[in-house]
């Protein structure tokens, strides 16, 4: 714990001599053509904490900041508020602003009367002033119980494992090679390529999965950063960002713990295994899964023009889409834990038609049936494969969403009888010597790993990123990286994509020696605490919260305690602790306690009352006109 | 009843044309715009749909290929270039090829050789008939001095009679494909719908009205021209029979029939219009639906061409009294063809003369019934 320099908390009391500055932004009309922003300044300003109180008509401008630097600077003030936007455009702005004049960062606070009143109450300019004057006082009542903060930091192990030794895998050990980071890539299997070692051939390049494999393993394996740890696992990981400590065990049962800064996982998927007896799989030796199917491809029995399986020529086959993806309950059976895959596998029509190109490419007198769903042939150029294969005579059928096709033995070849959408919901018979079922992705069981970090998972049972948008590859615990199809069904390409994405997300998170970390973490006021644990059962933050013994008049006595590295700030242990003893910084109970006094309060409404009476509300234009004077 | 898809069904039919309708996705686009498709005639996409999972009974129990006008509408707006159009014409070529028993007609669509094979063949059979059949006759021509006038008449005689029955058969049989699904209905539904049929035939109404019309002036467009053709063949029918009737039938005694030979004439002029009209839409690939000809669409515009020359050759022959060996060929020549034109009806694609009547007799006897 040495390397965290979690700063004590200072006392309230200690926090003697409140000057606080007010700034009541204009936002250039904004605000100010609801909200009357001069009232507001003029309202704040007998508050008994506020030094100054001032309204402009942009202050996140240049001159706008330049106001609160030279009160700061002047000494006039040690504590600031500026009422503007949301605190997630400029609350950074100032913070920066503050820090320039010297003055701690966190010593701020941002008020929204924005989004929260101008933009929200335009027909009522008289409540929304009340409401925006309500709002700042309770912002000056919070950061006048704000005690300076520190941001949190750790010391980098600059080093990455990686998870899984699939094309994501592999691709992120390369890419953090490449930037000078060591990786030790961990994988299970006794091989490495993962899912795409199997493939007969890819779009568009047509290389085979294992040339893809090559190219990334022959750079791999003369890249002296990477070690790489076949027929090995993880079994225990513990620490944080910055420093992991892993333990990994081969199939020998040999331990060993790495070290690293940031934990990429690339444990890809499962290809979904059909249920005894489903569409026919199991139970008709002419049924086969896509993956299998393309084990066929591999190995030669498709030769001079003919498919030979077994004792029998393959005269025709049927293609099923959607097996194990984008199921219906009620319509398919449960997975094991009781949900159905409902998400659509993403790669499988792709997939499918390429197949069955390459059949109609070598074999061109098999007739080809598809049964879909409706084909999603997202990926850049791959709509080709569908019209190509339809052009050479594919034959397509639409099954109903809620009546998949059944497939049947009739005298050594399969029937598939399905309702057909697109023969206006008739019911046809497709005799075919062999039926391939196109399975989709399942997560991998990687239950073990999930429960050492209580690593977030969504409802389709994939790992789970921060933001789908912004933030696409990072996990909610901090330093663990998502690459590839552990986070959803994905193509060779995307899996690629999210792994270099993946490594660079790592390779900023050790770009430098030491890790800043919010300080809005919880603290523990030990003399507060009575070691109830109530807090270790809400925590959700595996390891952020500990009890430790502690010395105590004599006796020794359990305490709660803080890891800082590993605790998000989310205050569930804050909102559940019966003597308040922990607290999460920069949002103590103490501080929502006065904000919500200030907003309830009966001064502040007088205050406000006064100052209408004594000025009328200024129009957007007159401001502007007096500012620019 | 579950139907059995067979992927056969479509390969036949791509060879009659139709060699991009497996591109077909089924988004019913060229239903949706098809200006003649509607509930009781639905298509292009459910006759495509009914090609490609084999089913060939309910294939040929549609009248709906024999509604399209191939006015190309949907071809030109198919997202995946599939030619719902020439599919349609295909279908067409592909129903006369094989719903006849004999194979003939298999046989001449399945290849160029085959067509000119079985029209040198019949052709030889008529003129070894003509030639050889000696009837008395009054009516004495140098001309006739090969082919005799009499057994012009005879052998005609004969031609029609098995044509008629063999038609008779054609149409029993495709009637009751069309008409399956609609029920019985009252004579005067019958009557009704066979009125329809009768004005729609003899104006082409629907396909100038309904269809889009092309840059084109309307002496030439496909409409004018098929009308062309048409009453241009009717007139010549008519003038053959009434010169039968008025010239070997009745005891007249007369040798020139002079209104026959007027609508004669003026008839023969208004069909050689229409088919060379039609012959050069083809070469100059003007339109579309006239892109891409089959062997079978040149035989009947050449022999309908064929025939129109040496017709009128024979008619300057007859009115000079020629009596060159050249004329005396080509009135065997212009016999025998007409004759084989007739005999082969129902093995050609001149039994669109059955199909398209009967289709639209159908489509009108259902519209009928549900209005």
């Amino acid at each position: 714990m040495s390397d965290i320099n979690a700063v004590p908390r200072t006392d309230k009391a200690a926090a003697d001599d409140v000057r606080v500055g007010v700034y009541v932004c204009h936002c250039g009309g904004n605000i100010s053509d609801v909200v009357d922003t001069a009232a507001v300044a003029d309202a704040l300003s007998h508050h008994p904490d506020v030094a100054i109180a001032r309204d402009y008509v942009f202050m996140c401008s240049d001159p706008g900041q330049s106001l609160i630097v030279d009160d700061i600077k002047a000494g006039k003030i040690n504590r600031v508020v500026v009422a503007a936007c949301s605190p997630s455009l400029h609350e950074l702005t100032f913070r920066k602003a503050l820090e320039r004049a010297g003055l701690n960062p966190y010593l701020y606070e941002h008020v929204n009367i924005r989004e929260q009143t101008s933009w929200v109450h335009k027909g009522d300019h008289e409540r929304a002033t009340r409401k925006a004057i309500r709002l700042t006082a309770a912002g000056v009542e919070k950061v006048a119980r704000q005690d300076p903060l520190e941001s949190i930091a750790v010391d980098v192990v600059p080093h990455v494992v990686v998870i899984g030794g699939g094309i994501a895998g592999m691709s992120a050990a390369v890419a953090l090679a490449e930037r000078g980071i060591g990786v030790t890539l961990i994988e299970a299997s006794d091989r490495l390529g993962g899912r795409v070692a199997e493939l007969p051939s890819v779009y568009p390049t047509e290389q085979t999965g294992e040339d893809l494999i090559r190219e990334l393993r022959d750079h791999l394996f003369v890249e002296p950063l990477i070690e790489v740890r076949l027929r090995s696992r993880v079994t225990a990981m513990e620490g944080h960002v910055g420093k992991f400590r892993l333990l990994v065990t081969d199939a020998d049962g040999a331990s060993a713990e790495v070290r690293a800064g940031a934990i990429i996982l690339a444990t890809g998927f499962d290809h979904y295994r059909p249920a005894d007896g489903e569409l026919g799989y199991g139970t008709s030796p002419s049924v086969m899964t896509l993956p299998e199917f393309l084990g066929v491809l591999r190995d030669g029995s498709l030769a001079n023009g003919e498919l030979r399986i077994g004792q029998k020529t393959v005269k025709s086959i049927a293609f099923i889409h959607c097996v194990g993806s984008r199921q219906i309950e009620g319509v398919h059976a449960p997975q094991a834990d009781g949900k159905v895959n409902d998400y659509c596998s993403r790669v499988c029509c792709t997939a499918t038609l390429h197949a069955i190109r390459e059949v109609q490419r070598r074999c061109p007198d098999i007739a080809i049936y598809d049964l879909h769903k409706d084909i999603r042939t997202y990926g850049r150029g791959h709509e080709d494969l569908y019209l190509q294969a339809s052009r050479d005579g594919a034959l397509f059928f639409r099954y109903p969403d809620e009546e998949p096709p059944v497939v049947a033995d009739r005298s050594g070849a399969a029937v598939v009888t399905t309702k057909d959408v697109l023969t206006w919901g008739e019911e046809l018979e497709i005799p075919a010597d062999l039926v391939v079922l196109a399975t989709g992705m399942q997560p991998r069981d990687i239950s073990d790993l999930i429960a050492m970090r209580k690593l977030p998972v969504g409802a389709d049972r994939f790992l789970q990123e921060v933001h789908p948008k912004l933030r696409p590859v990072e996990m909610a615990v901090n330093g663990v990286v998502l690459a590839g199809a552990c986070q959803g069904p994905v193509d060779i390409g995307e899996a690629c994509a999210a792994a270099q994405t993946a490594a660079a997300k790592a390779a900023i998170l050790l770009s430098k020696p030491v890790i800043e970390l919010d300080p809005f973490v919880a603290h523990v006021q030990e003399d507060l605490c009575d070691g109830c644990e109530l807090c270790l059962a809400e925590c959700e933050y595996q390891g952020a919260l500990t009890m430790v013994e502690v010395q105590n008049d004599g006796g020794s006595v359990r305490r709660a305690r803080v890891n800082p590295a590993l605790c998000a700030g989310c205050g569930a242990c804050a909102a559940v602790c019966p003597p308040r003893a922990i607290n999460v910084a920069g949002w103590t109970l103490d501080q929502f306690d006065a904000m919500v006094d200030a907003i309830v309060a009966e001064d502040v409404e007088s205050l406000a009352r006064s100052e209408r009476r004594a000025r009328s509300f200024a129009p957007l234009a007159v401001t502007i006109g007096e500012a620019s004077r | 009843m579950a139907i059995t898809v067979d992927a056969r069904l479509l390969k036949d039919i791509k060879r009659h044309g139709a060699f991009d309708v497996s591109a077909c996705f089924h988004c019913g686009n060229c239903t949706a715009v098809c200006p003649l498709s509607d509930e009781h005639g639905n298509f292009p996409r459910r006759i495509i749909r009914l090609g490609q999972i084999g089913d060939r009974e309910r294939l040929l129990d549609s009248p709906e290929a024999w509604l399209c006008y191939y006015c190309g509408e949907c071809s030109d707006t198919c997202p995946r270039e599939a030619e719902p159009g020439e599919y349609m014409a295909a279908v067409r070529r592909y129903a006369i090829a094989s719903a006849e028993p004999t194979g003939l007609a298999r046989w001449a669509y399945g290849s160029t050789l085959g067509l000119l094979a079985i029209t040198a063949l019949f052709g030889a059979i008529l003129g070894a008939f003509l030639v050889g059949v000696r009837p008395p006759s009054e009516v004495q021509h140098v001309l006739f001095r090969m082919v005799s006038y009499g057994a012009v008449h005879s052998v005609g005689i004969a031609v029609m009679v098995l044509t008629v029955l063999s038609m008779a058969v054609s149409v029993t049989r495709v009637l009751r494909r069309f008409l399956k699904g609609a029920g019985p209905q009252p004579i005067a539904a019958y009557a009704r719908a066979a009125r329809a049929t009768l004005v729609e035939l003899a104006t082409m109404k629907r396909h100038r009205d309904e269809t889009p019309t092309p840059n084109e002036p309307w002496y030439r467009n496909a409409a004018s021209v098929h009308l062309a053709i048409l009453w241009g063949f009717l007139g010549l029918l008519a003038a053959t029979i009434l010169d039968y009737i008025f010239i070997a039938l009745l005891p007249l005694g007369i040798t020139t029939f002079w209104p026959a030979r007027i609508i004669g004439t003026i008839s023969g002029v208004v069909m050689m219009a229409g088919v060379t009209a039609a012959i050069v839409r083809r070469l100059a690939k003007v339109e579309k639906n006239v892109a891409r000809t089959d062997p079978m669409d040149w035989w009947l515009l050449w022999v309908l061409w064929i025939l129109g020359i040496t017709g009128f050759w024979l008619e300057v022959a007859v009115t000079l009294r020629a009596s060159n060996a050249l004329s005396v060929i080509v009135l065997l020549v212009h016999a025998a063809l007409a004759m084989e034109l007739i005999l082969l009806t129902t093995f050609t694609k001149f039994a669109h003369v059955i199909y398209r009547p009967l289709a639209l007799f159908a489509y009108f006897v259902r519209r009928g019934t549900a209005s």
